[in-house]
């Protein structure tokens, strides 16, 4: 009796003891963001001048006149940005688990020397490809559209993905499959019935960085947007500071930046849950 | 079996594929005739007005302009692709600094053949109209004139009771002076003055005021190397008399505005071009005022510099629409209504006369201030040669280097000279 | 490079059949699966990178057409070009410390996080926040607001020292350094990746373990490690890459300087002023192309190490 009070007392020492350090390295996560909620409220001039003061009022007309500061107003890039995100998401999560699993699962000939230059599309700092595939798109005709932001993802030019996906792949013990083959399912119907289904966690993981990094991105936005109509979020964002010294717009700058995470944060809560559920793996495997 | 199944996989994708091209429809690049594509670069402030002065122009039946905008870091890059792409704006904004550069390199249209035609410049003043010549030929028109100045905190000058000489004849010297003075009365954590050791502009003006120039007009180096060095000295002087901050401190402003040492309460003067108080003064809670350069010759280093320029590109569509619009931009008393001195103040003297009364306190002091230099400047320096930018941006390490007392002034002075002219020779 | 593990291979085939048919039903599978790839490869990826390679043996300006110029470019990067020394100098101390610091943080927390305590969704949000912060204007103010002059850490450092400290982020000594800590910082990616592969670890194994009296600490060595392997080997392959490509941050902490006297000068970042700064597009290739044999050369020690220390559950053992 002694004993398991005194095992749960320790159980209770130790969740508090976790609690402490995960609250500690949160706030330490959490600063940026408070900084800039914080920012958000203050008028531009006491911003850089006193960055560390509360905020003395909660003035929300930042968020206001940030909102329409641009001749499109922030409703507009929203939606541009959902646009292609969604797009990038669903691109991503087909043709680079397409080709993940031709690759980790799939015998062809000439497997090997694709994989490598698949790798090899990774390291390629992509300042020096960005000018020839603006010609390119440009021939195309794509060029102020949303193409070159979407058409892409649906040839899986991500490497990134379809490498991870590899190796998700690979630790699916492939008893399961070959029990299929047995079964008389053919390619299509493993990678659908059985791969994708027990790669939730990889596959969420997936759409997380997708989502996150195609909302993030401004290069290719820049390089292949003209119209303030078809402008991201994170392309509005920039035209608020001029860092040749004119006129900005500091507080409505953070009060939009501020705004712009909560799309992200709840992409993120939303399919975090799937990677958490992970996958019964055990119970198939023996 | 699997043939079949990868069919309908096939299928979903090509279903996908079918959309996609529904999306593109959403715009194609406006090259059509009487249509001009503008890009420039900014702040929200410039665009409103911009966008209004194009909204006058397509109200005014005049034709169509699409406008593009980008901030300053952006637009450079965005620049470059579009002109390797062939696809560039018809109307660009131009900065000094590159405007050799792109010219030389064919990418804009010389406009000599449009004055008196599209193009109305007759009320503006020679010497801006210059500033955009490139050998001998015009491919830019100025949107505004600014100086380099000296900016300080007027209220903590206020506070203390101290009075400034006249900024007209004052020298380096006495700037050391007045720094000396004022040393121990300044509040706490502020300097005397930003180091101004990096700062590629405030060095012109030194060489400047002892009557040489950056670079001559064949494109070499138009100072010795012993202007450096006592550029470095003198700076390097005051970084150790404590009257600038320790290198590592002046190192955090990498020329942002929110950055600045005067603007952070960490020094007494700066140094800005007079076109971007504005935008200074709106960061601060204390006012600031501008003053002329202390010599470091006998006369002031300071010329009227175009702050920027309207440019046309060489593959215009419709050139004769492209030059209307800029002449509307540049000359017509409804436009500048709108524009005022946002861009810098304009070389028009009769719509500078016009819109003159309707400024606010802050944009009166710059006017104030260029009438100031207006009779005092030196002409206009020869085009900057092509890798002037890389030279520019060489300096701040090398000045960094001596700062951080990792080399002497002498040495880094002289590892700086020789790289500019090895970067010319490249 | 033994990327991708040996198939048992396809039953033998009849002799009966035609030639084209038995390389259709060999090959034809795997090439319909990989043919979006193919395609973007083909048709989007590769031309471009042609160009680069191409275009790294011209002088090219951007504005003007580019001029072949032979190996020139080449030898300026091997034998004239100071700067790109000290690049590869701090681009290499960043690889180095960064990507094993960052890799080991990510780990650690994940697992913490993998755990149920309560509220831990909310904890998995708020660790990955820097992440989503990346390459936003708040990063840079931050970081000067830590580690500036009169940042957070001097003036945690004279509370507790009395000790004045310098301005962290913009001495020469330091500069680096903090760009470290900020990589570290930005643990969010790879911790994700690796609570998703901690999730594909069969819970089984460790009731099993327990059962058998096997400690925490040897549940890690013995499941944990060995499945997570696979995993562990991605993020290390792909954090080195990116660490080698590292730009964003260094470009917008230093306002794209890359100094103070270039000690936070990245290779990518001199790479992208030279290109875009200094309109040398033709030696930016150029630099490009040796990154990427550099990044090629780790990659593949990595790979070529791999067989002994990642197992695949697809392997034969």
């Amino acid at each position: 009796m002694k004993a398991l009070n005194e095992s749960r007392a320790t159980k209770v020492r130790r969740q508090v003891l976790r609690h402490f350090v995960l609250g500690f390295a949160s706030i330490l996560m959490i600063y940026p963001l408070l900084w800039m909620v914080m920012s958000s409220f203050k008028p531009d001039e006491l911003i850089f001048s006193d960055p560390t003061a509360l905020p003395t009022s909660f003035d929300l007309t930042s968020y206001f006149q940030g909102w329409f500061t641009f001749r499109e107003s922030f409703t507009t890039f929203y939606m541009n940005s959902f646009i292609i995100a969604f797009f990038a998401v669903v691109g991503n999560l087909m043709a680079c688990s397409m080709t993940a699993y031709a690759f980790a699962r799939l015998e062809f000939r000439g497997r090997k020397i694709w994989f490598v230059l698949m790798l090899g599309t990774l390291m390629l700092p992509y300042h020096v490809t960005l000018v020839p595939q603006y010609v390119l798109f440009l021939k195309l005709g794509w060029v102020n559209t949303f193409l070159p932001l979407i058409v892409p993802k649906f040839l899986a030019v991500d490497a990134f993905f379809i490498f991870l996906m590899v190796q998700f792949f690979r630790g699916i013990p492939r008893e399961i499959d070959e029990a299929a083959i047995m079964d008389g399912c053919g390619p299509w119907r493993i990678y659908w019935k059985i791969m994708l289904p027990l790669s939730t966690p990889v596959m969420a993981t997936a759409a997380i960085f997708s989502f996150i990094w195609t909302y993030d991105d401004f290069l290719g936005p820049l390089i292949y947007l003209n119209d303030m109509s078809q402008y991201t979020v994170p392309l509005a964002l920039r035209a608020f500071v001029d860092s040749s010294g004119g006129e900005s717009l500091y507080g409505e700058l953070f009060a939009m930046s501020t705004l712009s995470l909560v799309p992200v944060f709840i992409v993120f809560l939303a399919f975090q849950r799937l990677i958490i559920r992970g996958v019964a793996l055990g119970a198939l495997k023996r | 079996m699997t043939l079949k199944m990868d069919r309908r996989g096939f299928g979903r994708l090509m279903g996908g594929g079918a959309s996609l091209w529904a999306l593109a429809s959403t715009g194609a690049l406006a090259q059509a005739n009487g249509s001009v594509r503008l890009i420039w670069w900014g702040n929200p402030e410039r665009d409103k007005r911009t966008n209004a002065v194009v909204e006058l122009y397509e109200g005014g039946g005049m034709g169509e302009v699409v406008p593009e905008t980008y901030a300053w870091g952006d637009y450079w890059q965005k620049l470059a692709t579009q002109a390797a792409g062939n696809s560039l704006p018809d109307v660009l904004q131009m900065d000094y600094r590159y405007i050799f550069e792109w010219a030389r390199r064919g990418q804009l249209e010389p406009l000599d053949g449009y004055f008196g035609n599209e193009i109305d410049v007759s009320d503006y003043d020679e010497n801006q109209l210059k500033g955009g010549m490139v050998d001998g030929k015009t491919y830019g028109i100025s949107l505004g004139a600014n100086s380099m100045t000296h900016v300080y905190n007027k209220a903590v000058l206020s506070n203390i009771g101290y009075e400034l000489p006249d900024s007209t004849t004052w020298t380096t010297e006495d700037f050391v002076n007045i720094g000396k003075e004022l040393k121990d009365q300044l509040p706490d954590g502020m300097a005397f003055s930003e180091n101004m050791g990096s700062q590629e502009p405030r060095l012109q003006t030194w060489v400047r005021s002892r009557g040489k120039d950056l670079y001559t007009s064949e494109g070499e180096l138009g100072f010795d190397v012993q202007d450096v060095i006592d550029y470095f000295v003198y700076w390097k002087m005051m970084q150790d008399e404590g009257l600038t901050q320790p290198a590592d401190v002046q190192a955090q402003d990498s020329g942002k505005m929110e950055e600045r040492m005067h603007v952070n309460g960490k020094s007494l003067f700066g140094f800005i071009h007079s076109n971007q108080l504005v935008g200074n003064q709106q960061l601060m809670t204390d006012e600031v005022d501008i003053v002329m350069i202390p010599n470091a010759g006998d006369s002031p280093g300071h010329y009227m510099k175009p702050s920027m320029f309207f440019s046309m590109s060489a593959n215009a569509g419709d050139k004769a629409a492209a030059a209307k619009f800029i002449s509307f931009f540049v000359s017509d008393e409804g436009a500048n209504d709108i524009l005022l001195i946002e861009r810098g103040v304009t070389a028009d003297a009769s719509i500078r006369e016009r819109i003159t009364p309707g400024l606010t306190e802050t944009e009166q002091k710059i006017i104030r201030f260029l009438n100031m230099v207006d009779t005092r400047v030196g002409a206009l320096p020869p085009p900057p040669p092509a890798n002037a930018g890389e030279i520019d941006r060489a300096l701040r390490p090398a000045w960094e280097s001596v700062a951080f007392g990792q080399v002497t002034p002498e040495e880094g002075a002289t590892a700086w000279y020789d790289d500019a002219a090895r970067i010319l020779k490249r | 490079m033994t990327s991708v593990s040996t198939n048992p291979g396809g039953r033998s085939a009849p002799s009966t059949e035609g030639r084209f048919a038995r390389i259709w039903r060999r090959n034809g599978a795997g090439y319909l699966f990989l043919l979006p790839w193919l395609v973007g490869f083909l048709g989007l990826t590769l031309g471009p990178t042609l160009a680069s390679l191409y275009l790294s043996f011209t002088d090219y300006d951007l504005l003007t057409s580019p001029r072949w110029s032979g190996l020139k470019n080449y030898e300026y990067a091997a034998f004239y070009d100071r700067r790109l020394g000290k690049a590869i100098e701090v681009t290499f101390t960043y690889v180095l410390w960064s990507v094993p610091l960052k890799l080991t943080v990510a780990l650690l927390l994940a697992m913490v996080l993998d755990r149920s305590v309560r509220g831990v969704a909310f904890y998995r949000a708020t660790f990955y926040l820097p992440s989503l912060l990346g390459a936003s204007v708040a990063i840079a103010v931050l970081w000067r607001q830590l580690f500036g002059a009169d940042g957070l850490i001097n003036q945690l450092l004279f509370f507790v020292t009395g000790i004045q400290g310098p301005a962290w982020i913009t001495h020469p000594d330091y500069a680096l350094s903090t760009l470290i800590v900020l990589a570290i910082w930005q643990f969010g990616s790879p911790m994700i990746i690796f609570l998703a592969g901690l999730r594909q670890v069969p819970q089984d194994l460790y009731e099993a373990a327990s059962m058998d009296g096997a400690s925490g600490w040897r549940q890690f060595w013995k499941i944990t490690l060995p499945l997570l392997a696979p995993v562990i080997f991605f993020n290390l392959v792909l954090q080195t890459i990116e660490a080698f490509k590292a730009f964003t941050q260094a470009y917008i902490v230093s306002g794209g300087l890359g100094g103070p006297v270039d000690s936070t000068m990245f290779y990518s970042l001199y790479l992208y002023l030279e290109a875009f700064a200094n309109f040398r597009m033709g030696y930016a290739s150029a630099l490009a192309w040796i990154l990427l044999v550099i990044i090629a050369i780790f990659t593949a020690i990595a790979f070529g190490t791999s067989k002994y220390w990642v197992y695949y559950e697809d392997e034969q053992r």
